[in-house]
């Protein structure tokens, strides 16, 4: 028999078909789709969580386990209608104009999806312009740039400019190697994040 | 000189073959539609922006890039070959921050750029200016490509590396660069000054880069074409792995130099390393960016091309006992694996983001080591000195001898840097630590630096371009 406690399991260890078959097999012993949720697939990543900030483990594990939870949830979602859906709330995130790095972002991108949030992923080289249209199609909470050149930190600046100019209710965070605090708060961001991990922890602040 | 060979003939084949396949099979984004065209004419199949190369045409193109050149310094006496046999070293490229024992670390400006321009040109062991040994970020963005060539020309009279950022970019520092040799006719057989466009990983070019190889090929100046993969990140997490995608995207970037300018100097340049999990992170302090540099550089011996490698290397956040040691460790490989270009020899911390003024100096040190290791012994009758230990015999000594009078010069390296004074000296000279020590050595290097002569009518040319 299935139990709450196996999934939970199979999500610390990032085992995704087991995950898949467990949350199936719950679902068809009729355990309550929001328990299956709660007790096992985000249960799973509240331990992964916290063993990934202590040094026990490392990315590619949490990524694993960021796939079995969503591969469960997947399998839960139809069952529940939307109010229902446990979600944090959507992000909107990208590159900056002019700027290609997108290793940190995509890194920063998992883990807001692992911490439950409905990430929005705009791309590289992300025009103020774009950052707006794509704010007024999925009417994010938070929107998170990136950059890792000096020379495209401005470019964060004029998307946030931008984004006020539109008069558009949104949080604005970012990060990016060289940006720092200091930076953050002088274009008027409403967050930093030196990294992935703190960037979600953010996140999960700023719509709490 | 290599020395060091990691992999067998037959697996550094296997490489190569699974890079043709990745090239015939994935492909290659080229975002730059002119880059495109160049390719498809030469016999690339384009489907929107992926190309695909054919391996015949690939092997075509690896014949024609020659396997040494000159580079062309404003003094003639600095002029450096680069083959696949010497190894050339040169400065820190690209930090947007610096750090100093004084002042701490802080974001570059045009002061630290033209201070650290001038210890690239008084260290001996530099051989070749790096064109951004940290960005000078008070100077604005569009700017900033024409004002480093100009002042890294007034500054220094070594050989310069120049800007990547887009074929107008490039054609105007190559443009700088040849007002001070005669002429973009003249430098076309005189190669003067050396760029590194870089892929953007996993397999693409973007559009600045395209623009630069195909700029620098049109001046037939040398490029090092260039691909920094993260293991683990934009590459596979095994060596192999990473090493035939990077080597596929070298080898997409030399196709496109060769095609429009045939014979137009490559240097094969790789700098890949592996993420550091904990973080996602990009290590380059780690022996896994060692072992890349072993293998890249048989890659490069394989191609017969010159080969650049990085370089005195390391993650820690300032100038310390761990960037010592990662550091020592990674240029000496960088060394053994046969690197001929060893950019970021110097200055280097932080993952490539801060440039070290102490750094530079405790550097020098390590090169001029490496630089002694590889003068290698000089066996003959002279050095074997059979004469001189009869003649001294048992319970004699030699410091007082004409022989090492004669020989303990080149025989010895001496340290710029280190102690080796008795314990009762060192304190008495103020008990410095080698941070400090270096802290003290560059500040007296700036102090007696000299401008290098220009032609005062060069200079007024070359100040009208850079501002046009
Ligand atoms: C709120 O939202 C948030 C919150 C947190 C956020 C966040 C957003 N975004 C990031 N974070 C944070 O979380 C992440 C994980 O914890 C962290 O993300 P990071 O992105 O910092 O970390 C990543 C996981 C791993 N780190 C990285 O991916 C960056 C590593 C370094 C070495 C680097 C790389 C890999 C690359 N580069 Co580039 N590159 C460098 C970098 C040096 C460095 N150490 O930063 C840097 C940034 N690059 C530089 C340069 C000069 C360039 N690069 C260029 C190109 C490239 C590559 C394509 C080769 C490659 C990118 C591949 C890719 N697909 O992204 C060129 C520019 C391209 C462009 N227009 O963008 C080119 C101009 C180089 C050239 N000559 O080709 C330098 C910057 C100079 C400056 N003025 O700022 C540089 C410091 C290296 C150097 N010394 O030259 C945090 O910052």
């Amino acid at each position: 028999m299935a139990t709450l406690t196996d999934l939970c399991q199979s999500i610390v260890t990032g085992n995704v078909a087991q995950a898949k078959e467990l949350t199936q097999a719950l679902v068809d012993a009729g355990t309550a789709p929001l328990e299956i949720i709660n007790d096992g697939l985000i249960a799973g990543m509240n331990i992964v969580g916290p063993r990934f900030k202590n040094g026990e483990m490392f990315v590619p594990e949490v990524l694993m386990s960021a796939k079995a939870m969503a591969v469960g949830m997947e399998i839960v979602k139809p069952l529940l209608s939307d109010t229902d859906m446990p979600s944090k709330g959507t992000i909107v995130l990208g590159t900056v104009k002019g700027d290609l790095h997108d290793i940190g972002k995509n890194l920063v991108g998992m883990m807001l999806e692992g911490s439950g949030f409905k990430v929005v992923d705009l791309g590289i080289d992300i025009a103020p312009e774009k950052f707006v249209e794509a704010i007024k199609e999925h009417n994010p909470q938070i929107v998170a740039m990136s950059a890792l050149l000096t020379t495209t930190m401005p470019a964060m600046k004029d998307t946030i400019d931008l984004i006020k100019e539109e008069g558009l209710k949104v949080k604005c965070i970012v990060g990016g190697a060289p940006v720092s605090q200091g930076f953050a708060d002088e274009i008027g961001a409403d967050g930093y994040a030196p990294d992935a991990a703190s960037a979600a922890e953010l996140c999960t602040k700023l719509v709490g | 000189m290599q020395r060091y060979q990691i992999l067998t003939q037959n697996e550094i084949e296997k490489i190569h073959e699974t890079s043709l396949r990745i090239l015939e099979e994935v492909g290659v984004v080229f975002s730059y539609a002119p880059a495109r065209e160049i390719l498809a004419k030469g016999g690339a199949k384009v489907d929107g922006q992926r190309v695909y190369f054919p391996p015949a045409m690939v092997e075509e193109a690896l014949k024609k890039a020659p396997s040494s050149f000159k580079l062309h310094a404003r003094d003639p006496q600095k002029d450096v070959v680069i083959d696949t046999k010497t190894t050339t070293y040169v400065g820190p490229y690209g930090s947007p921050y610096v750090i100093d024992l004084d002042k701490g670390r802080r974001e570059s400006t045009l002061e630290d750029f033209i201070n650290i321009t001038k210890l690239e040109y008084m260290m001996d062991n530099i051989d070749v200016m790096s064109h951004i040994p940290c960005e000078p970020n008070d100077i604005p963005a569009e700017k900033r490509a024409a004002e480093m060539c100009y002042l890294t020309l007034k500054y220094s009279d070594k050989p310069l590396m120049g800007s990547v950022l887009g074929y107008e970019n490039a054609k105007k520092n190559i443009e700088m660069a040849a007002l001070v040799f005669g002429g973009v006719d003249v430098i076309k057989e005189k190669p003067v000054i050396i760029s590194i466009p870089c892929t953007l990983t996993p397999l693409s070019y973007d559009d600045k880069m395209a623009g630069a190889i195909i700029a620098y090929a049109e001046y037939r100046q040398p490029q090092l074409i260039n691909s920094l993969c993260i293991a683990g990140a934009t590459t596979p997490a095994t060596v192999a792995g990473t090493v035939a995608l990077q080597n596929a995207e070298i080898l997409a970037g030399i196709v496109l130099a060769q095609l429009v300018s045939e014979g137009t100097p490559i240097v094969y340049s790789a700098s890949s390393s592996n993420a550091e999990m904990r973080y996602g992170t990009l290590s380059i302090g780690s022996p896994e960016d060692a072992v890349f540099s072993l293998v890249n550089g048989q890659l490069a011996k394989y191609y017969n091309l010159p080969c650049r490698i990085s370089g005195a290397l390391s993650d820690s956040k300032c100038c310390d006992t761990q960037a010592a040691y990662e550091s020592a460790v990674t240029l000496t490989m960088a060394q053994m694996a046969g690197g001929n270009f060893i950019l970021h020899a110097a200055g280097i911390i932080d993952g490539y983001a801060t440039t070290s003024y102490e750094k530079m100096m405790i550097d020098d040190e390590i090169i001029g080591m490496l630089r002694r290791i590889d003068r290698g012994v000089t066996v003959n009758e002279d050095t074997l000195a059979f004469d001189v230990i009869k003649e001294v015999g048992p319970q004699g000594e030699f410091l007082s001898h004409e022989h090492t009078f004669m020989h303990f010069r080149s025989e010895f390296y001496q340290p710029v840097l280190s102690d080796r004074q008795n314990a009762d000296q060192w304190e008495k000279n103020g008990a410095l630590t080698a941070e400090q020590r270096a802290n003290a050595r560059w500040k007296k290097m700036l102090e007696e630096y000299v401008e290098p002569k220009l032609d005062k009518d060069i200079d007024a040319a070359l100040i009208k371009l850079k501002d046009s």
